[in-house]
Parts: structure tokens; C-alpha cells; sequence
């Protein structure tokens, strides 16, 4: 799959401290990657880096195809829309002014607020000054001059922070649509698993400014398909003669418990069969589901934000 | 013929593929022009009222003016602009540098309310940003120091000064409260960018003042030392103090010192660049 950014050993260090460490991100074109990561793991910074507003200490990004550097990132984030942390705004303007601004800048006709405008269902507020704008709506207006020039690639950061729950659903709603519409890839950020959950095609999970995992979001979903917690007289035994007999097992180094990653009838029942032809007392067969919280607690160390 | 795509024209998007191909023919270089730059300024002060700061101070300045010479007798109308350039250059130390903060507060303060920087990066390079802002800022000044030097004129014709006019010491004294104005705002333009908090820019200009005021008092040496106190430096009109009496003021033209105040214009071109960097270094 082609991908429309990759990092290589992307690294920022202030002072002694790692905010980003090494990180090799890879989003695919036309994806909508979901970079999830706790408060404080890099995922703006990383955003920061990648838009040129913060200087890597080392490593390589390319977006396009192309290496970004100074001489060249204005050219590359031409194709680009952003939304970094809190929306950019004049509050003594009003939105569509505020948006004429952008047009000025991109160097774009203004002929393309009124689709925008559209796109965010904004239409009714755009003569309101910003200032008296809800959070809510200024998140909209800054996703609106994200989408002017029409970029090819979008990067939100946190779009939905402050929002209520209707405007994180609309919100949602909206950027799902981005790439089917207009065929962007967009990179967004969150510390909420169940937001990139409902929203994301591929996931990066990032804590401490390391990249834990990155994959399809239903790579990550496989990794929380069932399993069967198996006890018996002898745990240690019943692992050894399970595994032997190549089933999918593994065993809990805490509890010694053997875990079955399989759910599938002819795997359970196989596994019982073994263990009475062994003379293994089975003790207790119990399925546990993993859910994605517990993969990401399990990958960041850190209690999920829900 | 209509450009059409069922699903773009559903999203009202359709004219994007000629915007694209405008942005295209535009410029390659990603980077916008610099009219386009200046436009964008320029939109962003709509309903600011900036005008309002210089004309007001402005105003104040030349009421204060013709409240102390509307009753000059003959002799002093026969020195009368001496003395309006020489007040001029005390009330411009006084004056001035609140002014310049208030300028570029205004200026700058949306930028930093309104949290525009990591946009606008993303659009234009920070260095030109810097500049540009600066550049805008310098607008006001020179229309408050072309103000304040056509003001004195018309003023004298005003209350009848016999002194003549001398073009040369005005275009001098003009050219003197303009550069001097244009360091003290790098500097208030640099600490309105960095400051999240406008008091700060605001406080230094009105200590910047006082300094500059008082500074007249200091011995020549360390006079020099302070930058708002080169408004009194570079007068054209100044005080002969050993023939200056309780009862009559002894005041005559002098010249910009050509060699001085070109060292001052590269100290400042030094000052700004430093701030520049300042700035530069600063991530968003």
C-alpha cells in the first residue's frame, strides 16, 4: 500500500528528555490513521514535527514521497490541511473572515468558503464574530480552514477535545467521510481508544514518544479475539504436552495459568481430550475476551481514558 | 462547459480540481507572495481601529503644543518652531514608546489570543511573518512622525510664528523620530509576539518613557547607553544651557550627526535581526 507519510527514527529531545523516540510512523494514502497515544506521549509533538512547526533532533520525514526540509516544507504542506491542538481563529472576525484570511494565504479563490462552510454545516454562523463562537463551532471553523485548497492529506490534532457528546459524534461523522469524498488521508490524534475505534482504518499506538504498535485497526482488533483460560492439577505439564501437541497455547508467567488463544470448538475439545488421556485433572475452563483497553493498557502501561 | 462529478457536486466541492490547478499556476514554490502576505495583514485588522492609537496620541501631542505657545509674544514667535521641535522631541520620549506598545500590542496580541501561529506556518515562512507584521506595525509610526512634523508646521502657521520654515530641519527631525521610533517598536514587537500577556510589551513601553525622559538629565555617556533617550540625542532642536536663564531659553538648529546616527541605524538593524532570531528560536 502506498504510503502518503513515513517517518524514519524520528527523534526530538529536549535537554535530556525524549518526547519522541525513534519513532518509524507509516500512514497509508487514503487512510484515516488513528494515532492514539495518553496525554503527554508525543502524539502532538510528533503532529508538530511532521508540519514543520517543531525541529526534529533527528531522523527523516517523508510526506509525498518527498524528504521535508525548511527549503521545501511549505511547498509539501501546500497539499496539506491542519488543526494542531486548539483552533486558530481572529475572534474579533467573523468566521467567514476569518477563512478569507486562509484563502489570502493559500493563495485560493474564495469561491471555496461556501463548500467549506457546507462541509462543517456551518453556513448560518459564518457572519457571527468568532469570539462568540461555542468551542464547538471553532473547532468546525478551524476543520473548515483545514479543508480549504482541498489537501490531500489532514492532519487533527485531538479534533474533538471539549466538544459535547453530539459534537464528537458530528465531528466524527465528518471526518469519517473525508477520505470516500474527497479522497484525503487523514492523520488524527486522540487519547480516546474508543474514538479511533469508531473512526480510524489503521492505528499507531504511541506512549513515552515510542511507537508501540501500528497496524490495520483490525490487526489490532484480532489481538482482542477470544481466548480460553485453562486450569488444571498441573499447569506446568498440561502446557508442555498442549504445546507440544501445537496447539496455540501460551502460559501466564504470573499465574502459571495456561491460556488457550483459540476459542474454535475442535480446539477446545482437543485440548480436553489431551488432558484426560494424560491423567491431567482440568480444574476450570473459562473464555475471557480482550478487550482493546486492556491491549492498550497493556502496550502503555497506562490506564486508558474512556 | 460544466465541470460535474455527481459526488463533488453533491459536496459543493466541484470547482476544486481548478482551484488545484490554479494553486498550480500560482506559485511552485508553495510559498505565498508577498502581496498576497500584505492582503492577509491587512484583513486581519478590520474592526481593529489601530488608526485610533496614533491619531490619538497624535492629537494629544499637538493640543498640549498649542496650549503652551498660543500665547507666545513676538519674540518667541520669531524662535517658535525651535521650540516646538525641541518640546516635540521631550514629549515624542515621553510619549512615543507607549505609544509603539500599544501599536504593536494591537497588532500582535490576535496572533497570540487567537492561537494563529501554527496555522499561519503552515502557510508562510516565520521569518517573512516576522517582517511583514513589523512592516505594518511601521505604517503607523511613520504616519504618526509625518503627522506630528506637517502638525508643528501648520500649528506655527496656525498661532503666527515669524520664524521660517526650514524644510531641512524638519525632513531631519521627521527622519530622527522615525528611526528612533522604529528600534524602540522591534523591540516592542518582539516582546508582543513572545508575550502571552500584553502587560508586559505594555510596561516596558511606559518605563521606556520615563527612561527616555529622564535619561535627558543623565550625563551624554550614559545618555547613550539608553535607547529611548535618543529622541533628546537627535533633536535638531536643542537647549543652550549656558546661556539659558530663568527668564529666556537659548535654543538653536543642529544637524543629525551623519556619522552617529548611522552607527544608531546599524545598531538597530542589529537589534531587529537579534529579535528576529529570538522570535525564530520560539516554538509554536
Amino acid at each position: 500500500m502506498e504510503k502518503i507519510i513515513t517517518t524514519d527514527s524520528l527523534t526530538k529531545r529536549y535537554g535530556k528528555k525524549y518526547v519522541v523516540k525513534n519513532l518509524d510512523l507509516c500512514v497509508p494514502t487514503g487512510s484515516i490513521y488513528g494515532f492514539l497515544g495518553p496525554n503527554g506521549a508525543g502524539k502532538s509533538t510528533t503532529m508538530k514535527m511532521l508540519l514543520g512547526l517543531a525541529k526534529p533532533t533527528g531522523g527523516e520525514i517523508r510526506i509525498f514521497g518527498a524528504s521535508v526540509e525548511e527549503k521545501n516544507r511549505l511547498k509539501i504542506l501546500k497539499y496539506t490541511g491542519s488543526l494542531i491542538e486548539s483552533p486558530a481563529h481572529y475572534g474579533h472576525l467573523s468566521g467567514r473572515e476569518n477563512l478569507q484570511i486562509i484563502c489570502t494565504l493559500k493563495g485560493i479563490p474564495e469561491s471555496e468558503i461556501d463548500s467549506v462552510l457546507k462541509t462543517v454545516r456551518m453556513e448560518n454562523q459564518q457572519d457571527k464574530k468568532v469570539k462568540n463562537y461555542s468551542l464547538g463551532m471553532k473547532q468546525r471553523l478551524g476543520l473548515a480552514a483545514a479543508l480549504l485548497g482541498r489537501p490531500r492529506l489532514l492532519l487533527l490534532d485531538e479534533p474533538t477535545n471539549g466538544l459535547d457528546p453530539a459534537g464528537i459524534q458530528e465531528m466524527r461523522e465528518l471526518i469519517c467521510s473525508l477520505p470516500d469524498r474527497f479522497g484525503m488521508t487523514v492523520l488524527v490524534s486522540s487519547h480516546l481508544l474508543s474514538e479511533i475505534d469508531q473512526m480510524a482504518t489503521h492505528v499507531g499506538i504511541i506512549n513515552q514518544g515510542e511507537l508501540l504498535f501500528q497496524d490495520s485497526l483490525e490487526s489490532l482488533h484480532r489481538h482482542s479475539r477470544a481466548r480460553m483460560r485453562i486450569r488444571t492439577t498441573d499447569d506446568g505439564r498440561a502446557y508442555r504436552l498442549l504445546s507440544k501437541a501445537s496447539l496455540p497455547v501460551r502460559q501466564e508467567a504470573q499465574s502459571g495459568e495456561v491460556m488457550l488463544d483459540s476459542t474454535e470448538d475442535v480446539k477446545v475439545l482437543r485440548c480436553g481430550r489431551l488432558l484426560a488421556e494424560h491423567d491431567i485433572g482440568l480444574l476450570r475452563l473459562e473464555e475471557c475476551q480482550v478487550s482493546l483497553e486492556e491491549i492498550f493498557l497493556k502496550l502503555t502501561g497506562k490506564k486508558v481514558s474512556l | 462547459m460544466r465541470i460535474t462529478g455527481k459526488r463533488t457536486q453533491e459536496d459543493g466541492l466541484y470547482q476544486t480540481e481548478q482551484t488545484r490547478k490554479r494553486q498550480r499556476e500560482k506559485g511552485r514554490s508553495g510559498v505565498a507572495s508577498a502581496p498576497h502576505l500584505f492582503r492577509a495583514e491587512q484583513r486581519k485588522l478590520r474592526t481593529r481601529y489601530v488608526w485610533i492609537v496614533p491619531v490619538g496620541f497624535l492629537a494629544l501631542l499637538l493640543l498640549w503644543m498649542l496650549v503652551t505657545v498660543r500665547n507666545f509674544d513676538s519674540l518667541d514667535r520669531a524662535s517658535g518652531y525651535q521650540y516646538v521641535l525641541y518640546s516635540m522631541s521631550v514629549m515624542n520620549a515621553i510619549f512615543m514608546p507607549v505609544m509603539l506598545s500599544v501599536v504593536a500590542s494591537r497588532l500582535c496580541d490576535m496572533e497570540i489570543k487567537g492561537n494563529t501561529l501554527k496555522l499561519l506556518y503552515t502557510l508562510e515562512r516565520p521569518g517573512r511573518f516576522y517582517d511583514i507584521k513589523y512592516l505594518f506595525e511601521l505604517k503607523y509610526l511613520i504616519a504618526f512622525s509625518g503627522g506630528e512634523t506637517l502638525g508643528l508646521i501648520v500649528l506655527g502657521k496656525g498661532v503666527g510664528f515669524t520664524e521660517p520654515v526650514r524644510p531641512a530641519m524638519f525632513a531631519e527631525h521627521f527622519i530622527a523620530v522615525t528611526a528612533v521610533g522604529a528600534v524602540i517598536l522591534s523591540i516592542q514587537h518582539l516582546l508582543s509576539l513572545m508575550s502571552d500577556n500584553q502587560i508586559l510589551p505594555l510596561i516596558v513601553g511606559i518605563a521606556g518613557g520615563f527612561l527616555g525622559l529622564f535619561s535627558m538629565f543623565f550625563p551624554e555617556a550614559v545618555n547613550r547607553l539608553i535607547l529611548w533617550g535618543y529622541f533628546g540625542i537627535f533633536s535638531v532642536a536643542v537647549v543652550d544651557w549656558q546661556k539659558t536663564t530663568d527668564e529666556t531659553m537659548y535654543l538653536y538648529y543642529r544637524h543629525l550627526p551623519a556619522a552617529q546616527f548611522a552607527v544608531f541605524l546599524v545598531a538597530g538593524a542589529v537589534i531587529y535581526l537579534i529579535g528576529k532570531q529570538i522570535f525564530l528560536r520560539k516554538e509554536v
